[in-house]
């Protein structure tokens, strides 16, 4: 264990990540599809002489500019934050290969958001057709911003041939380009680029369902409909694209999908599988509303319609990143790094020396004499073989809570269990979802004492089963 | 190599040290130095439009609309030029960052919140502004978020040095839920930050007068007031500065001096804090006339305490954690020139559209604006 973990009490710092993703895949992904919203619609308006539409647009572009500069810009850093916290060991990793990747996204970044408040700020201020010329070049550099992080993105689950055949040589730089433009690049990119479509559509039939019917019934009809076909483009290709996807993806990764192949009934299959229709469902119930409502009857479109749409637009995703991050278990970076960030390469050695000999965390019994710790030595080194192994993908008394899990198995069990999780391969049914257990002897028969105190506290006593700040209060840690 | 410390990332730096730290150095100036507009002109507008409101002071009033209207596009530069010093630090001291922000960990996620929060309320305050009402309480709330979020990253950049405390820190919370234990170099080092964006906040919001079309006596305002309060707080900065460098333990302080580039970064910084002062004393004496001569003394100004001072505390810091058994210079490079090429062609393209977007900006109406 390299880093201290991020120990977050009941939901975990895995879906810390999963919240804060979500909300920014919505926002960001409509900082691309309306911006190109934008700037067709103004085009559109003064070629057709539309002075009714024109005189709406900036109203909602100003929306688009605060809502995409203040919650998607930082929802965007909020994720590279939690990820640094949840997991330091593959941020790390990724930053090392694509700094550079991210410093071209910085500059994007720089040049869109520049745009985004120029565009707003000259409306009426300048000549019609350089501030259409604004709005296609918004457009444009939005729209780069995601072909860049595309390639960082769908790393992490192909992270190409090339790259891992040197990955912990030195050399992976040399395969910069194979690792960004790897096998889900393209197919990716082409599903991405259909939500953004259909995020402009979805937050143009928000913003556009509060014009009043009766007043300003005829803009509103217009209006209403063009932001409802650009939910086409997404209807057509998304089924062609998805497919295209799933192709691309590690025969290994892909068998998650298909139901019933193992024989543990629970487990991460049928949670891909259920994400996975999740998803399809919800778009499919968005595409059937946006028609039967929005297209058919533009007029009658209520905003109360919009946030209902917006609303099947997060579930679907929740589902679709979800099962983006199911499909990758129990990697970070497929092949090379697990979840709980070590490294597959270095599953041999752990065993031999111990997973947390070298730690910088490691409790020795100093921390004991000093004071600042009570309780046992191997009830602590359980613990911090769960902190390092397990809570990345499980807590202790809420998401994935490993205490439901326990609840009712004996010691002989737990044992078991973890004898079954050291294995890899098709040597453990777990090791499709979980990454193999390591360490010696003592630390497993540790984490196992440790375990077993979760399942009965009085098995255990004066054990750490409580998280973190409700330590000091039960006087297992003393306070400085 | 401190045992305190993790292991260094086994792949190696995709550039040399100098480049990402020439790069890092270079951002994070300018991130400062829109930090100084943010913040020095957060508490001008809120203090003005809190008097003008409150004695009838239409100058006051207008003074404050003109600086807070520009506070969202000020917030956006703050937090978008945030962005490459980060990298190049996760990249660089990667060991020591991810660690100090995971002990602080609550705290650091937080400040995302607190950032969406202060955004929010400066965008209300700026639309409350060109409505013509009153907004000091927005604004307040809006500069208490600011606060908070400098002081977590001033306790962040702090932590990252002081390995010793990390053990105990983990163990009593792996949740992050406390501040660090106390640290002598913490205090100045955050305030230093503060009053000094005052002070550069003050004398360059008085810069926003160099526009025509606003109201000849906001036009003063901004310059008497900007520059006042510019001065004083340059000069209060100047000493809290020295403060900051004698919290710094004798040995980094011996060390700082040994490397070769400080002297230079020591005079820039003072020169810096001394023209800024002249800058501020001379706008502010006359505030009838107006030339570009003090705009560009204040900008140099600026540019250079803020420069100055970031590659200071880049010394501080690498001297420190050298003393504690880490050297970012013994790190293994193996860049991808390739790579680096194309951000530097994309970086040229970048500013080649933002120096054409500008001359766009200049050929466009002016805006109106009128706060009263
Ligand atoms: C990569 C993420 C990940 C990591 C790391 C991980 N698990 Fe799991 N674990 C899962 C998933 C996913 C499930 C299935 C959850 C479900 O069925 O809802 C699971 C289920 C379990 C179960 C229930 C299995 C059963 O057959 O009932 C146990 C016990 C368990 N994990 C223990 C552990 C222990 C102990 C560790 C640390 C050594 C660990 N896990 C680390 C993802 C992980
Ligand atoms: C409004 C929000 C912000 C405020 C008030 C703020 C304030 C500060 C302050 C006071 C410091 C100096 C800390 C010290 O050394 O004592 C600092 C440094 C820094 N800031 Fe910001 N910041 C903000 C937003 C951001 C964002 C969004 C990022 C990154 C995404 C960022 C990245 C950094 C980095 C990396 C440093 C230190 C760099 C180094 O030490 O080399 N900041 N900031």
């Amino acid at each position: 264990m390299n880093y201290p973990v991020w120990n977050v009490p009941y939901i975990g710092s895995g879906l810390v990540i999963g919240i804060v993703a979500i909300v920014h895949v919505l926002v960001s992904h409509f900082a691309i599809g309306g911006g190109l919203f934008l700037y067709l619609t103004e085009k559109k308006a003064l070629r057709e002489g539309r002075e009714d539409w024109l005189k709406r647009l900036p109203g909602y572009s100003k929306f688009f500019l605060v809502l995409t500069g203040v919650v998607g810009a930082m929802t965007g850093v909020g994720i590279w934050f939690s990820i640094g916290l949840a997991n330091p060991a593959g941020t790390s990793t990724l930053i090392h290969n694509f700094v550079f990747g991210w410093a071209t996204e910085w500059v994007i970044f720089l040049v869109e958001l520049s745009l985004a408040a120029a565009y707003y700020y000259t409306w009426g201020r300048l000549p019609s057709g350089v501030h259409v010329r604004l709005g296609l070049l918004y457009a444009v550099s939005s729209f780069l911003t995601l072909v860049i992080i595309n390639g960082i993105l769908t790393f992490k689950l192909t992270p190409s041939s090339a790259w891992l055949s040197v990955a912990g040589t030195g050399k992976e730089a040399e395969h910069f380009f194979e690792a960004f433009f790897n096998p889900t690049y393209w197919p990716s990119l082409a599903l991405r680029t259909l939500v953004c479509i259909s995020m402009g559509g979805v937050m143009s039939l928000v913003f556009f369902s509060r014009l009043d019917s009766e007043k300003e019934g005829e803009v509103k009809r217009g209006l209403i409909r063009w932001a409802s076909l650009w939910l086409l483009p997404a209807f057509v290709f998304m089924p062609i694209c998805f497919i295209w996807y799933l192709s691309m993806v590690p025969e290994s990764q892909r068998e998650l999908l298909s139901l019933g192949i193992s024989t543990i009934g629970v487990g991460a299959f049928t949670q891909v599988t259920r994400l996975t229709l999740i998803a399809i469902l919800t778009t499919a119930t968005i595409v059937g509303v946006v028609y039967f409502l929005a297209f058919l009857y533009p007029r009658d479109f209520e905003f109360g319609h919009a946030i209902a749409v917006l609303l099947l637009a997060f579930l679907a995703t929740a589902a679709t990143e979800g099962a983006r991050e199911m499909l990758r278990k129990p990697y970070i970076i497929f092949d090379y790094m697990y979840s709980n960030g070590t490294l597959k390469s270095a599953v041999g050695k752990c065993n031999e020396e111990g997973y947390m000999v070298h730690s910088p965390w490691k409790i020795n019994e100093g921390m004991f004499e000093s004071g600042n710790l009570r309780g046992s030595l191997v009830m602590e080194l359980g613990r911090q073989m769960f902190l390092g192994q397990c809570v990345s993908c499980h807590t202790v008394d809420g998401y994935r809570s490993m205490r439901d899990f326990l609840y009712d198995r004996d010691e002989t069990a737990i044992g078991n269990i973890l004898a079954m999780m050291r294995k890899t391969g098709e040597g453990s049914p777990y090791s499709k979802f979980m990454p193999p257990l390591v360490g010696t002897d003592e630390e497993i028969d540790a984490l196992k004492k440790y375990l077993v105190s979760l399942t009965s506290p009085s098995k255990g006593k004066g054990v750490m089963e409580v998280t973190s700040g409700e330590r000091e209060l039960q006087g297992i840690v003393k306070g400085n | 190599m401190n045992a305190a410390i993790p292991a260094a990332e086994p792949i190696p730096l995709p550039a040399p040290v100098w480049l990402m730290k020439f790069l890092g150095d270079l951002t994070l100036t300018i991130h400062f130095i829109f930090l100084y507009l943010l913040i020095g002109g957060l508490v001008l507008s809120a203090v003005w439009n809190f008097i003008g409101r409150r004695f009838g002071d239409k100058e006051a009033v207008g003074a404050s609309g003109v600086v807070m209207s520009r506070l969202p596009i000020v917030m956006t530069y703050v937090i978008n030029f945030g962005v490459p010093p980060l990298l190049f630090v996760q990249v660089l001291y990667g060991q020591v960052i991810y660690t100090a922000t995971i002990l602080i960990g609550l705290w650091w996620m937080s400040v995302i919140f607190a950032i969406m929060g202060a955004y929010f309320a400066i965008y209300r305050c700026s639309y409350l502004a060109s409505a013509g009402r009153g907004y000091w309480g927005w604004g307040v709330l809006a500069l208490l978020f600011i606060l908070y979020v400098g002081k977590v990253y001033s306790t962040a950049m702090a932590l990252m040095l002081r390995p010793e405390d990390w053990a105990g820190m983990y163990a009593r919370s792996d949740f992050g839920v406390y501040f660090p234990p106390a640290d002598a170099t913490r205090l100045p080092r955050y305030l230093y930050m503060m009053v000094l964006s005052v002070g550069y906040g003050g004398l360059l919001t008085s810069l926003y007068s160099a526009k025509g079309s606003l109201e000849e006596g906001v036009k003063r305002f901004l310059r008497v007031w900007g520059g006042r309060v510019g001065g004083v707080f340059l000069i209060l900065g100047l000493f809290i500065g020295l403060w900051a460098w004698q919290q710094q333990p004798v040995e980094v302080r011996n060390g700082v001096w040994g490397v070769g580039i400080v002297p230079y970064a020591v005079v820039v910084w003072a020169l810096g804090l001394l023209m800024g002062v002249v800058a501020s004393i001379w706008i502010s004496l006359t505030p009838a006339s107006w030339g570009y001569g003090k705009a560009y003394l204040a900008g140099a100004a600026s540019v250079m305490g803020a420069g100055g001072y970031v590659i200071l505390r880049d010394m501080v810091r690498d001297v420190t954690l050298m003393l504690k058994g880490f050297d970012v210079w013994q790190r293994v490079v193996n860049p991808n020139w390739y790579v680096i090429g194309l951000f530097f062609v994309s970086l040229l393209v970048g500013v080649g559209l933002l120096v054409w977007l500008y001359f766009i900006l200049r050929s466009a109406r002016p805006s109106i604006e009128k706060y009263v």
